[in-house]
């Protein structure tokens, strides 16, 4: 009984934070998660804008948008099993779908990383999507 | 000459202990996140590195006791054991990640496949540090990792203001919300405990004894312990500086190492962008080699078996066979599929709740006149030294609840 009482002070503190850390799916869940998809958006038009100008080199023009594109689809993956409430699904989706299009044309420059006017336009694309996903987390 | 060349076992231990993968992506990010709002928790963990590696300097080079033989004698076995378990836990993790960091970084410059490239950069490794003798180990390592500069030059290029800078000495409370401000204490105790790694002191020691130093040579202790820690800190300051211009006004949370990289050949273009991924490659190869070396030194000072890089392996069997599987099961790890950079924030954090049991150990030996004579403690390094170890342990304490609260520092 000893032992459960000093167990039980022990393990309190822990499953306060552990419940702590793990909340339901909530605002604020979305807006972090809406937060780091700009971050995403925002990092790959940098990134492109930066080859573009001749900057970077192949080696790590290509594992940079590999390592990006992985860090993309991570996220959308994480984004596809979350549930939200009725007045936080928009939000969500729109998350979804923005960074499954930023998926997209991450694979769109890696396929044309020589060719300056894919990439021009590929920036452009982005920013748009940065847009959307900055609107969306304004609205919330 | 030789003066100047011992001076690179200070700036490896630094550059390997502040530079290495956790604190290059870590520091990026807290740049991104609070600009130079953190700068004083930079400042806070070199001072407190100065003053502990020089201790444990002294303490090798006058009582001949590297930090695992005092930790074993001040702990007693049983807690002393329990540190060597963790410690060397905590080596295992960080060599890890600083071997897949490597592999990374390779990929980057030459576009190999990285998992061949981390096979490769393993056998290399082992291959290097069982050829070379240790000051040939800490030459190379030391003055390659100088390399690293190009990141300090990219943060003064792009204009920071130092108005703004100076005030980040200060630290500031008061956050807007009350997740900023934990997001905020999690950066600010992550940062000052990779700044204070173990690793750092159990390497240094050791070294200090690998390299035969005598009391005469203790002037020389404080300036290596003080000049390496300055140069790992300033090269600190200006990821946090390029976090803060290049990814800050922009949201970006650099959450890679290539982003952290690429922030520091930001104002300029290819060359520079090579020299970044050197000088970080370096570091990192750098820091795998100290948590290696460092988890056969702990063992053998632990359990008072031959140690030393300079004696061949068959003269330290033990000793080598630890640091050479420290390397081995680094890399298996990686190749498992853990990601490096989860390895990082983890031993970051699980790093702090270990420190105090490294660090008062060694507070303990520096004071006790029986054994230090007259090379003992002043009253003032001790009352800075127990003033760091109260906030070393206030930071053990808060680093597990920062960590679970801030899911790892995401913003």
């Amino acid at each position: 009984m000893h032992l459960n009482f000093k167990a039980s002070l022990v393990m309190a503190p822990l499953i306060f934070l552990l419940a702590c850390g793990n909340k339901e799916t909530s605002r604020k869940d979305v807006q972090s998660d809406l937060t780091a998809a700009i971050s995403l958006a925002s990092e790959a038009e940098t990134f492109i804008s930066y080859i573009g100008q001749g900057r970077s080199t192949y080696s790590f023009a290509s594992g940079h948008l590999h390592y990006l594109l992985n860090e993309v689809n991570q996220s959308a993956q994480e984004l596809s099993n979350l549930n939200a409430p009725p007045n936080l699904t928009n939000a969500l989706n729109i998350d979804r779908v923005q960074l499954r299009l930023l998926a997209l044309q991450i694979q769109n420059v890696q396929r044309h990383l020589q060719q300056p006017s894919v990439l021009a336009a590929s920036e452009q694309q982005i920013r748009q999507i940065r847009t959307t996903l900055v609107q969306a987390n304004s609205s919330l | 000459m030789k003066k100047l060349l011992g001076l690179t076992l200070g700036i490896m231990t630094a550059l390997g202990g502040f530079v290495d993968f956790g604190q290059i992506v870590f520091t990026t990010q807290a740049g991104a996140l609070f600009g130079y709002r953190l700068l004083w928790s930079i400042a806070l963990g070199t001072l407190a590195i100065v003053v502990y590696m020089e201790m444990c300097g002294r303490v090798a080079v006058v009582a001949h006791e590297p930090v695992f033989a005092i930790v074993r004698d001040r702990l007693g076995k049983r807690l002393g054991l329990a540190t060597l378990i963790a410690s060397n836990l905590l080596n295992l993790l960080t060599c890890a990640a600083e071997l897949g960091g490597a592999a990374i970084v390779i990929h980057l410059l030459t576009g190999w496949n990285e998992r061949l490239v981390l096979i490769g950069a393993t056998l290399v490794l082992i291959a290097f540090v069982l050829l070379c003798r240790f000051q040939w180990i800490e030459r190379v390592f030391g003055l390659s990792g100088l390399v690293m500069i190009v990141f300090a030059v990219s943060a003064v290029t792009l204009h920071p203001n130092w108005g703004n800078l100076a005030r980040g000495l200060l630290p500031t409370f008061g956050a807007a919300d009350s997740s900023r401000g934990l997001l905020y204490a999690y950066f600010a105790v992550g940062i000052f405990s990779a700044m204070l790694m173990e690793y750092e002191v159990h390497f240094y020691s050791s070294g200090a004894i690998e390299e035969d130093w005598k009391p005469k040579d203790l002037r020389e202790n404080f300036m290596v312990a003080s000049l390496g820690s300055v140069l790992g800190s300033l090269l600190t300051v200006a990821l946090l500086v390029l976090g803060a211009l290049v990814y800050l006004p922009k949201g970006i949370f650099p959450d890679l190492l290539s982003t952290a990289v690429f922030a520091g050949a930001f104002p300029f273009a290819q060359k520079a962008l090579v020299l970044a991924l050197l000088g970080t490659l370096v570091c990192i190869a750098g820091a795998a080699i100290e948590t290696a070396l460092s988890g056969g030194y702990n063992v053998c000072q632990f359990y008072n078996l031959a140690w030393g890089k300079n004696l061949p392996a068959r003269s330290a069997p033990a000793f080598a066979s630890i640091w050479i599987g420290m390397f081995a099961l680094g890399a298996v790890i990686v190749l498992a599929g853990v990601r490096p950079l989860q390895l990082v924030n983890f031993s970051i954090i699980f790093g702090m709740a270990v420190m105090p049991f490294t660090y008062y150990p060694i507070l303990r030996m520096a004071a006790d006149k029986n054994i230090m004579g007259k090379h003992v403690n002043t009253r003032f390094d001790t009352a800075i030294g127990i003033g760091f170890l109260a906030l070393i342990t206030l930071a053990a304490i808060a680093a597990f609840p920062l960590m679970i609260l801030t899911h790892a520092g995401r913003p």
